[in-house]
């Protein structure tokens, strides 16, 4: 019998290098983030199908916090009884609601409550079924309802949509670099002031050009990515 | 002579038909209906009455044959029979009176749809029906033909039904024109291993289809089993395949195909059900369980094949166990029933939780920042609090974060302790207490 020594896996979330997506599969999940998932996957609840896509959609979310730039996304816990729940910090510039002198605000964070439900494998949900901004207030953002703060991504979500596409949605909806600003839209708006003053602004969109994966201020957030040679 | 015999043939069916419709339109307006005290009233059913005396029914057996097997003793199934049907189009409709000729206990009918003028090419109704509700139409015209049948009418979409109306019913019939609406229906007739027949006519080939699921333990197949990627497209598409064609569509809402079809191949398809239904029922020849079949008109060839379970089926194939309070259910506790389950003996499971009713768990009620503890039941859209600082009133949501539906134990906390009338939940019609891919329905 041979026995062929696996060798170390390349560290992908390396300091100073930008991650990519196709490589989250081989993110090797820290003792802090491993013991999270653990305990998370251990109070599962559902049929086996059901369990088995929680625990892959889980250690997406922690993986993605991992390859992604420090920082950009901490997930605070995850809970896998019924729905995936997770609380995570999403470093982003969030618009809020402009002072007295139309001074718009920026928060350099948003804290989520993010639920992905059993039917979104099953069925496709609206935009709003997924995040709710607990942080900061008065987001000043079309898609997000006043109070509440439901933050729709898109006007449906496609069924099955994998939990690490919906966060790079939220990223994108966040920072505007994924807009809608027309209040006739069928799509729809929660906030039509918010929209309406974003009509009137449109040169200050997007807040940032910085990818989720980049880090904030690098050169190459300006330019195309050169193309990598797949590795044997 | 020929010709003019048929045509006085012709003018006098449309006479006896239009007679037919006259006297219905009569009693009809002596008609009362009444909230259902059995079915949910959040569901919004309503049950067709007849003024006293408006019509005497006839003994079924004048008419029914003596199928050949079949024990006298055994057509009291059709005696309690009660029959749901989601849907009561082109195909749905006509299984609706096949159904109340055959006299049965209860049929429920649901489709929040109108008939429309194209109607009258596919439906059994008549132009005076335009614009009447499709439930209501064929409910009416149901309790016509059998007085002694309850018949409940809903005229609104199937997801507002509450999960118990389900389990009120021995056999789910459906024949409805989007797949969310089936879906829906597939998952809840799992959950509570209800029977489902589902018809579909597919016009340009000429081709009437019946599937029958029996649905008796999650390993079997369930009608998303079947569904490819085209069926995909169009779920997240919302396509909607509608007898009264686009018209109907509100801008930015579903893509509204109109369904193609002749009448008698809608009324072949309706045909093929009710003799599903009442082969299963009265235990008539070979069990068609889990199948499909499928008639074509070019080729007059009848087909029958299995239907196979998928592995990586997104419903939930978890079939639950069924369980009667002997008190109301508001006056229990979740760990009462947990006990009752067969989990709660010792520690509670790590994933024990539980389905209250239609009713969301709120947690916490968040607004402007300000999160207030909230922890009991709510109806989605019922206030739960008021906000400290805009004073707006704050909902129970069903897809908010600290709103939970299901609920585990690690969330109710002690809570679970606590009878359910305390925590929101006095008049709840049923609990389903869950744990280890198994479940209990409690009503």
């Amino acid at each position: 019998m041979i026995i062929r020594e696996l060798e170390p896996k390349k560290s992908v979330t390396g300091p100073g290098r930008r991650g990519r997506l196709r490589d989250l599969a081989k993110v090797e999940l820290n003792p802090h983030n491993r013991a999270m998932l653990d305990f998370a996957i251990k109070h599962s609840g559902g049929d086996a199908a059901w369990r088995g896509r929680k625990r892959i959609e889980a250690c997406e979310i922690l993986s993605l916090s991992q390859l992604a730039p420090l920082g950009r996304l901490t997930i605070q816990f995850v809970d896998l009884h019924e729905a995936l729940r997770s609380l995570m910090i999403l470093k982003v510039p969030v618009p809020c609601q402009p002072d007295t002198s139309n001074e718009l605000r920026i928060a350099d964070h948003a804290v989520l409550g993010f639920t992905y439900p059993a039917e979104a494998v099953r069925m496709p949900l609206p935009g709003p079924a997924f995040f709710q901004i607990l942080e900061p207030q008065d987001v000043w953002l079309p898609q997000v309802a006043p109070g509440i703060q439901r933050h729709c991504i898109a006007q449906s979500v496609p069924a099955g949509t994998p939990c690490k596409e919906l966060i790079l949605m939220a990223y994108g909806a966040l920072s505007m670099q994924s807009v809608q600003v027309d209040e006739l839209d069928a799509a729809g708006v929660f906030n039509s002031a918010a929209a309406r003053w974003w009509q009137q602004n449109m040169d200050r969109i997007p807040l940032t050009r910085t990818p989720f994966l980049a880090a904030d201020g690098a050169r190459e957030n300006l330019e195309p990515m050169p193309v990598e040679e797949e590795q044997a | 002579m020929s010709q003019i015999s048929n045509r006085n043939r012709h003018r006098s069916r449309h006479a006896s038909r239009d007679d037919q419709h006259h006297a219905a339109r009569d009693v009809n307006e002596q008609q009362t209906t009444r909230k259902s005290p059995r079915r949910s009233p959040v569901s919004g059913w309503h049950e067709i009455t007849l003024a006293n005396g408006a019509h005497s029914p006839v003994d079924r057996k004048a008419r029914l044959p003596q199928f050949i097997g079949l024990q006298e003793t055994n057509l009291v199934a059709l005696d309690e029979l009660r029959l749901l049907l989601v849907g009561a189009g082109s195909v749905n409709g006509r299984v609706a009176l096949h159904a109340t000729r055959l006299q049965l206990k209860e049929i429920a009918i649901c489709d929040s749809g109108k008939i429309k003028a194209e109607s009258v090419l596919t439906h059994d109704c008549l132009p005076d029906d335009i614009e009447c509700k499709k439930a209501t139409h064929y409910g009416r015209h149901g309790k016509l033909i059998s007085p002694t049948t309850r018949v409940l009418v809903h005229d609104g979409p199937v997801q507002e039904l509450a999960l118990s109306d389900f389990a009120d019913s021995d056999l789910v019939m459906l024949a409805t024109d989007n797949l969310a609406a089936e879906l829906d229906v597939a998952q809840r007739c799992m959950w509570l291993s209800k029977p489902l027949i589902i018809g579909a006519v597919h016009g340009e080939t000429l081709y009437a289809r019946v599937q029958f699921w029996a649905n008796r333990s999650g390993s079997g197949a369930c009608p998303v089993c079947g569904f490819g990627e085209e069926e995909m497209r169009h779920l997240n598409g919302h396509t909607i395949w509608k007898c009264s064609g686009p018209e109907a569509r509100t801008p930015g809402s579903e893509a509204i195909m109109p369904t193609m079809s002749v009448s008698f191949l809608c009324s072949m398809a309706a045909d093929l059900m009710m003799m599903q239904m009442l082969r299963w029922v009265l235990g008539l020849g070979q069990s068609l369980e889990d199948s499909i079949l499928e008639y074509c008109g070019y080729t007059h060839k009848m087909t029958t094949a299995p239907l196979r379970r998928r592995p990586d089926c997104p419903v939930e194939h978890i079939v639950y166990s069924r369980q009667t309070s002997s008190v109301p259910l508001g006056h229990r506790s979740l760990w009462e029933l947990a006990i009752a389950a067969g989990f709660g003996s010792g520690e509670a499971p790590p994933d024990l939780s539980f389905v209250v009713d239609e009713l969301v768990f709120v947690e916490s009620a968040a607004c402007c920042g300000q999160v207030q503890p909230t922890r009991r039941f709510a109806a989605p859209g019922q206030q739960v609090a008021r906000c400290p600082i805009c004073r707006s009133p704050i909902r129970a949501e069903a897809q908010s974060f600290y709103c939970h539906r299901p609920v585990s134990t690690a969330i109710l906390d002690s809570l679970v302790e606590r009878p359910l009338a305390e925590l929101g939940a006095e008049a709840c019609r049923y609990v389903v207490v869950r744990s280890g891919g198994t479940g209990v329905f409690f009503a």
